[in-house]
């Protein structure tokens, strides 16, 4: 029933215009790599500083195990310090917007930790959490806190207040009025707070990382430029990308399956 | 306080000598309603024009007791209106459908409100959504659905809990003129079938004429009531009436009299 009239909705422009998008994609994709083997080819940049295509594939084969190894960590740090700063972005934003003790007492030293660049931190947390595991995690979960605190308070205010006179009438208790009008009418504001967090929680990781070594993605970036192994660094550079683009792919995915009534966003 | 109105046994709401004031901080307090006193009988659809923007949403809220009033009183269905009720339905100006509902489920939110098993409803809502001529559509979500026939949802849904009195508050007043006349003679349907009392607030004296049976002619910021004005045009009424010469002189009358307020 939901497929067909999704079916009906974009119909056949959509499909055909997602079709030539992957084209395009395509496409340009493989023009970057040509343009990339060429200009390494003729040697118009020194293989020193750019390696090949062909040099980074060989690397990521042959370093194929620490590769792995690194980015199941890196994986497990952003995994639990994304969905802490779910849990604590939502709550906060729960406090925020339905109690004003709360609000009062929380709000100045959020807004005033909020200005803080959250990356001038991270040699900080060290000092305070050491080099293992939860320094990355805590980094992670503080640059992602904050678009789901936001997106949690706008969503929540965003309830047509019309609908709340509705279920006032009704005597309906908060908790009614919150679980079947507030929270689903916030889930597609919650979401895009979700997609720009993901981002941020791979990216307060990976800068962990660089501070505090471990066994991470970023700190086999590091070492492996330090030795100027370029087509090592290139190939771990690479799987960062991939795994920060499949975290968001799959933060949509959830969206697309959570709320398929919610109107199609943007998706960059 | 005066005494209380002498007691008939079919009226339904009785408003007396109501008035309401904003206090917002930091602003000049602004009154919204002075002085109001209307009766309306069981069974009747009251008009009420005036303005935009002149206290008409203020004075529904307070009959809905969803606002708290400055002085006066509001007795409905015998009882004093002192907080929220749920003997009222209510029709917003925007539809405010759940996106996330089918338009039965959204017609069915008050009971779901209420505490209540919306399954015991779900035949009372399939009917209303018959009579507004929504049959079919039944499992479409909003997005699906045009701003008329969202409005149409909306008004089975203030109906679904079988409330004597229906509160509207220019619920037409979003959509063109063709759909506002369809949805006239939809709301008409609803009102001869299931006989309840409306208060139907508009700034279209047009329509208010085509559906009421007195039209209420309120002034602006606050509110006062200029006149009461009985409508006896013949019922059931249909599109045809709007181009009869007592339909235009009733409007006619009735914009002069909003002109002198």
């Amino acid at each position: 029933m939901r497929q067909s009239w999704r079916i009906r909705r974009g119909g056949l422009g959509l499909a055909r215009r997602g079709r030539d998008r992957t084209i395009i994609m395509a496409v340009s994709l493989s023009a970057l790599l040509t343009i990339w083997h060429l200009v390494t080819e003729t040697g118009l940049v020194s293989g020193f500083l750019l390696p090949a295509p062909a040099e980074v594939a060989d690397a990521f084969n042959e370093q194929r195990q620490p590769i792995f190894s690194a980015l199941l960590v890196t994986l497990v740090e952003v995994s639990i310090g994304f969905t802490g700063a779910v849990v604590l972005g939502i709550l906060t934003g729960l406090g925020l917007t339905y109690s004003r003790t709360f609000n009062a007492a929380v709000f100045p030293p959020l807004l005033m930790l909020n200005n803080v660049p959250k990356t001038a931190i991270a040699p900080l947390l060290l000092i305070w959490l050491g080099f293992g595991m939860m320094h990355k995690i805590v980094l992670s979960m503080t640059l992602a806190f904050f678009p789901i605190l936001v997106s949690t308070v706008s969503g929540l205010r965003a309830v047509d207040p019309d609908l709340h006179d509705l279920a006032r009438s009704m005597h309906a208790s908060w908790g009614r009025t919150f679980w079947k009008i507030d929270l689903p009418y916030a889930l597609p504001y919650l979401f895009s707070g979700f997609r720009a967090s993901i981002h941020l929680s791979v990216t307060g990781a990976i800068i962990a990382e660089f501070v505090s070594g471990g066994d991470g993605l970023a700190f086999l970036l590091h070492s492996a430029s330090s030795n100027f192994q370029l087509d090592l660094a290139f190939a771990v550079a690479i799987v960062i990308s991939l795994l920060s683009t499949l975290l968001f792919g799959l933060v949509v995915l959830v969206e697309r399956i959570a709320i398929p009534w919610a109107p199609p966003t943007n998706e960059t | 306080m005066e005494a209380p109105a002498p007691h008939r046994s079919n009226q339904i709401l009785s408003i007396r000598h109501l008035s309401k004031t904003f206090h917002a901080r930091s602003r000049n307090p602004v009154q919204a309603i002075d002085d109001v006193t209307l009766d309306v009988e069981r069974g009747e659809f009251l008009g009420i024009v005036g303005p935009s923007g002149g206290g008409k949403t203020t004075l529904l809220k307070s009959v809905a007791g969803l606002l708290p009033i400055t002085s006066g009183d509001i007795v409905l269905n015998g009882r004093t209106v002192v907080g929220p009720i749920d003997d009222v339905g209510i029709a917003f100006q925007q539809p405010v459908l759940l996106p996330w509902r089918t338009a039965l489920d959204n017609v069915l939110l008050p009971i779901e409100m209420l505490g209540d098993n919306p399954g015991t409803k779900r035949d009372e809502a399939l009917r209303l959504l018959q009579i507004v001529g929504l049959a079919g559509f039944e499992e479409r979500r909003p997005r699906e659905l045009s701003g008329g026939m969202q409005q149409r949802v909306a008004l089975c849904r203030a109906l679904i809990h079988d409330p004597p009195i229906l509160l509207m508050d220019e619920p037409f007043g979003a959509v063109d003129e063709f759909t506002r006349e369809a949805l006239n003679d939809h709301l008409l349907r609803l009102w001869e079938e299931r006989q309840k009392t409306v208060l139907f607030v508009t700034h279209s004296v047009a329509e208010s004429v085509y559906l009421s049976d007195r039209v209420a002619i309120l002034t602006a910021r606050p509110a006062r009531v200029v006149d009461v004005v009985r409508i006896d045009l013949p019922r059931p009424r249909r599109a045809e009436i709007r181009y009869s010469t007592a339909f235009a002189e009733h409007t006619r009358a009735i914009q002069e009299k909003l002109r002198a307020a």
